[in-house]
């Protein structure tokens, strides 16, 4: 196809927004996570100083080093004195480890000795050597947009970096970190075992047991897909946790059975409760999808061969589902590796690495060791998805054309009703931890006092048990709604545009063909790999201060949750395309084109008609994943842009279990209602189109 | 019921051996669609049976029912007099031979043939000398270490066939098997299918909506109708002396007249000519088809024939010409002719030509709406 500048100009703008929103983030975590920590030598780490403090400005830079000097602390007076002399090559009879009194001495009188101009000369840098040994981490706080966020934090410790496999290394040697890799390995082991089974059980009851209510029950059961974050586990917590309903309201209050304070969910077991819960959506899809699309004349082709409901199973339906279940399996392990929220709600105690990166990020700020660990979590899951690759020949598992559903294949009653137990189950779970959340969004103070009220919507404190306490407004910037309000912002902005882009970018790659298609084509689809505690950390450490110039610095910018949020998600939208464009034949522009439709007409009369859906579905999941989502965008919050997914995350693992609540069932509502907006839309335009 | 059964000699010599499996008010609805309508059916041991009719008749839902992968809503299925009808099909011991093979992906060729074996628990000496048995019978002796995926589609449904026959099934039965496969192929493996069936001796119900298959493969041909069985003959029957105008222009290529029996056996035609010397017994006043086939139709020199037409086109059909007429009788008829036949008339579109009819060959079918 002939390419017109207007072409060019697309291709241009595509290249370059998935250049700068998704590869720069995600190379950025790569290159990070080889910078490993080497300590400054004192000569260097002055020099760094003198550096960074060039930042500051002028005056305010030679206040501050003489203020700090003066107020200097006599050990500190003695440290920077000894480290002056000894960096001006001067020999002190003490050592750092001696006791002050005998350092002091040795120091004055090594002073003592100098000449006066040299002394002179030494004491002028006092202030500055001080600053670099005691100081730096009060100069760093207020370079914040003019550095980047790594070399602060390596400043912070006064550590340089070289380009290594130290950060690796010390997940392995660290103690802290080995057992939290363990547990998450432990962790993610059990959680995706369990989860794959449970989806294929439900799969395989609702495609070939064909249970009564099946629908009703796969609904459910996809519930979590548009959840809040975390609300699984904050709905545990409001049943089982330390004042929950069943362990303290009934077993421990009024049976007397139990110490909710001992016996609750908290730990290993409430962690996988919760990501089984969780992670139940994405796993059904995967095997559903596969048994649904399994020619159901394999099945019959076995009983006519004689083989009985084992044998069926044995023989066929698992060895046939069998890459379906690996990958489901490996999802479900990745996903629960990278999950933090839930192990921060209910793990307490069982500490896993994807805690650990958020506390290195949120807290010690120590980047490279984060961008490692969050590349270590991936290992596994990586190395199990090359081995599902080379055990399953594709061409061996193609369940190729389906031809007709298995009615021969009869699944036994006994096994139909365990199947329906399991399904109805389920489907209980699942709806009695949500209802669990909306009452509790209504409820003065769970576990204590189960008046019902507004408060939690209206932002005021509820708490009525203390009154003093709710009138001293502490906390209170965070209550109520507000927060939903800036959510629903990110999310109307992200969706549309969103969508948009994803269209442009199917059409840009599949359509117009440019060179290095596949390599941005990759690049497009690896949001969807790649977990959101990635590129969530990427777009910190990229955006903080691009290219070093604090003006283009997006971090605490509504700009960036979008930015953020619609890059993440725009896989979505390029999938669902990418297989319009695929069923539809390239034949269909060739035809526009031989009728005399311009490049333009053709992408505006035929290309976006075909595309409606496609938009649709990757807009709605910008939306969805905007007012749901936490991992990515809990690095990029700022104060006065705070999502209501990261509050709900916080006040559950605090104890506004109230305000929490609130938020999670107005996001519930919201979703739910665009969800059912999406729905009826696409359903209306259908029927105009097709009459 | 519009069942035609006429007693010719193949018909006397099937009816003579014993009523091997035998279906009696086989029905089955689905929702609102009736898609077998209480049909009853004999096979005899030994026999090739071939259901025939167009997508929809309900032919493959009464395949699936023999075969125990439909349950039927009324009716019942004996083998020897042995009552099958609520024996899942798992314990029926029928071979399937499925439309799109239904392969086990996962299994090797061996592993597949084997597979009726293994779940029988057979030992695997036996299970080794009965895969190669099979294999050298289907002629896929070469391919027993392949998968599914790394054989041609005639390669697969010789597979298939072989796993349907390993455990020695008392039935045979086949759904449209060779629908998938290329015509060359297809006529290739209709003619080993139909050999293989008859060395094996095994009774066979084989689905079809190809009349021309049914034809080479049938003893007997079973045709079926929004449910029904039309007709139940052999291949000669069904061809000769089609039961209804759907048997008739359903088999073979037939043009369709629509008239009343006159008092001396000969037929008024709509049109209002009358035909003459033909063979029926329909009493008079009777309102009938007459169903003219290309072969009864030959073409003369316009003079001194008996009718008259015009050659609208005219079609190469390689060993021969087919050519399409205006009239006699205000019909579309057909003619073939043999290529010399047709130069030597030296005749082309357009011309007046000479028709004459074998009136005796033509086939009378009562109009069953009278």
């Amino acid at each position: 196809m002939r390419r017109g500048a207007g072409a060019w100009l697309l291709v241009a703008f595509v290249a370059a927004g998935l250049g700068l929103f998704i590869a720069a983030p995600i190379l950025a975590v790569l290159v990070a996570s080889f910078e490993t920590p080497r300590r400054l030598e004192r000569n260097e780490l002055v020099t760094l100083t003198a550096t960074m403090l060039e930042h500051v400005q002028e005056g305010d830079r030679e206040r501050r080093l003489s203020g700090w000097w003066q107020r200097a602390r006599p050990n500190e007076r003695i440290d920077t004195r000894r480290t002056a002399l000894e960096l001006a090559g001067v020999s002190v009879t003490a050592r750092a480890d001696d006791r002050y009194d005998v350092q002091a001495r040795a120091v004055d009188a090594a002073m003592d000795r100098l000449a006066p101009e040299r002394r002179a000369e030494i004491e002028a840098r006092l202030p500055l050597v001080n600053a670099a040994l005691h100081k730096r981490v009060l100069i760093a706080d207020g370079l914040d947009h003019a550095v980047r966020a790594s070399d602060l934090a390596a400043f912070r410790l006064g550590q340089s970096t070289t380009m290594g496999i130290g950060n690796y290394a010390r997940i392995l040697k660290d103690e802290r970190l080995r057992v939290a890799a363990l547990n998450a390995l432990a962790l993610a082991t059990t959680s995706a075992t369990l989860v794959t089974a449970l989806a294929f059980a439900l799969a395989y009851a609702i495609q070939r047991a064909r249970v009564p209510g099946a629908q009703a029950i796969r609904t459910v059961a996809l519930l979590p897909l548009v959840s809040p974050p975390v609300l699984v586990a904050f709905a545990l917590l409001l049943l089982f946790g330390r004042q929950g309903l069943v362990t303290f309201g009934l077993l421990d209050q009024t049976l007397g059975l139990v110490d909710a304070n001992s016996f609750n969910i908290y730990g290993f077991g409430g962690i996988v409760a919760a990501q089984v819960i969780g992670l139940l959506p994405p796993a059904y899809v995967v095997i559903d999808n596969a048994l649904a699309r399994q020619d159901g004349a394999l099945e019959e082709a076995a009983v006519s061969g004689g083989a009985s409901f084992a044998d069926v199973l044995r023989h066929v339906t698992l060895p046939m589902a069998a890459p379906a279940l690996a990958r489901a399996f490996i999802i479900a392990f990745v996903l629960s590796m990278t999950d933090f929220g839930n192990p921060e709600v209910v793990g307490q105690g069982y500490p896993v690495l994807a805690g650990e990166i958020y506390d290195m990020i949120i807290g010690t700020r120590e980047f490279p060791l984060a961008a490692a660990a969050c590349l270590s979590l991936l290992g596994p899951g990586l190395a199990l998805y090359l081995l599902a690759e080379r055990i399953f020949d594709r061409r061996r598992y193609d369940p190729g054309q389906r031809v007709a559903a298995a009615t021969g294949h009869v699944v036994p009653a006994g096994i139909r009703h365990a199947l329906l137990a399991l399904g109805i189950s389920t489907a209980a779970i699942v709806t009695i931890l949500f209802l669990v959340v909306v009452a509790s969004a209504f409820t003065v103070y769970w576990g204590v006092d189960h008046r019902f009220t507004l408060a939690h919507f209206l932002g005021v404190r509820a708490d009525l048990q203390d009154q003093t306490f709710a009138q001293s407004g502490f906390g209170t910037r965070y209550l109520g709604l507000s927060s939903v309000w800036t959510s629903l912002q990110v999310a109307a902005l992200a969706a549309p545009i969103g969508g948009f882009v994803a269209l442009l970018t199917v059409y840009t790659l599949d359509r117009l063909r440019p060179p290095g298609r596949s390599a941005l084509g990759f690049v497009a689809l690896l949001p969807a790999v790649f977990p959101g505690i990635i590129f969530g950390i990427g777009y910190l450490h990229v955006f903080n201060a691009p290219l070093g110039l604090s003006a283009l610095a997006l971090t605490g910018s509504l700009a960036i949750l979008v930015l953020n949020i619609l890059f993440g998600n725009l896989f979505v939208g390029i999938l669902a395309g990418r297989g319009v464009l695929q069923k539809t034949a390239a034949g269909i522009e060739d035809a526009a084109a031989t009728l005399g439709a311009s490049e333009w007409q053709c992408f505006r009369h035929v290309v976006l008609p075909l595309m409606r859906q496609a938009f649709l579905l990757g807009a709605l999941f910008i939306f969805i994943d905007a007012m749901t989502t936490l991992s990515s965008v809990i690095f990029l919050v700022s104060g006065e842009h705070m999502l209501a997914s990261v509050l709900i995350f916080s006040q559950a693992t605090g104890v506004e279990y109230g305000s929490a609540a609130a938020k999670s069932t107005t996001i519930l509502a919201v979703v739910l209602a665009t969800v059912a907006v999406a729905f009826l839309v696409e359903r209306r335009l259908n029927r105009m189109l097709h009459q | 019921m519009g069942v035609d059964r006429r007693a010719g000699a193949d018909t006397l010599r099937m009816s003579s051996a014993p009523v091997h499996l035998r279906c009696a008010g086989f029905g089955k609805r689905f929702g609102d669609v009736t898609a077998v309508d209480r049909v009853d059916l004999e096979v005899t041991r030994g026999a090739f049976v071939v259901l025939l009719g167009a997508s929809g008749c309900g032919k493959t839902t009464l395949l699936r029912m023999i075969a125990g992968l439909v349950e039927p809503d009324t009716g019942s299925l004996t083998l020897d007099g042995m009552d099958l009808t609520r024996v899942p099909a798992a314990a029926r011991n029928f071979g399937f031979v499925f439309q799109a093979y239904a392969l086990f992906p996962t299994k090797t060729v061996a592993d597949n043939i084997a597979f009726p074996l293994d779940i029988r628990g057979t030992g695997a000496d036996e299970r080794r000398a009965r895969v190669s048995e099979l294999a050298e019978l289907t002629q896929i002796g070469d391919l027993l270490r392949r998968f599914p995926h790394e054989l041609s589609g005639g390669q697969q449904q010789r597979v298939a066939l072989a796993r349907a026959l390993a455990a020695r099934p008392s039935l045979l039965l086949l759904d449209e098997p060779l629908s998938a496969l290329d015509a060359r192929i297809r006529l290739r493996l209709r003619k080993e299918l139909h050999d293989l069936v008859r060395r094996v001796g095994v009774t066979a119900i084989y689905v079809t909506h190809d009349q021309e298959e049914a034809l080479e493969l049938a003893d007997r041909i079973v045709v079926m109708d929004r449910g029904r069985i039309v007709q139940d003959d052999t291949p000669e029957g069904v061809y000769l002396r089609p039961a209804s105008r759907h048997v008739a222009s359903f088999v073979g290529r037939a043009t369709l007249a629509g008239g009343i029996v006159g008092a001396s056996g000969s037929v008024r035609l709509a049109h209002g000519d009358e035909l003459t010397g033909l063979r029926h017994d329909l009493s008079p006043g009777r309102a009938c088809a007459v169903a003219i086939r290309p072969e009864f139709v030959g073409l003369r020199s316009p003079a001194g024939a008996p009718y008259a037409a015009t050659i609208v086109r005219r079609m190469f059909m390689g060993p021969h010409m087919r050519v399409l007429l205006d009239g006699p009788f205000g019909l579309a008829l057909e003619a073939e002719l043999d290529l010399k036949r047709w130069a030597a008339l030296g005749l082309d579109v357009g011309d007046r030509v000479g028709v004459d009819i074998a009136s005796q060959d033509l086939v009378v079918i009562a109009d069953p709406t009278t």
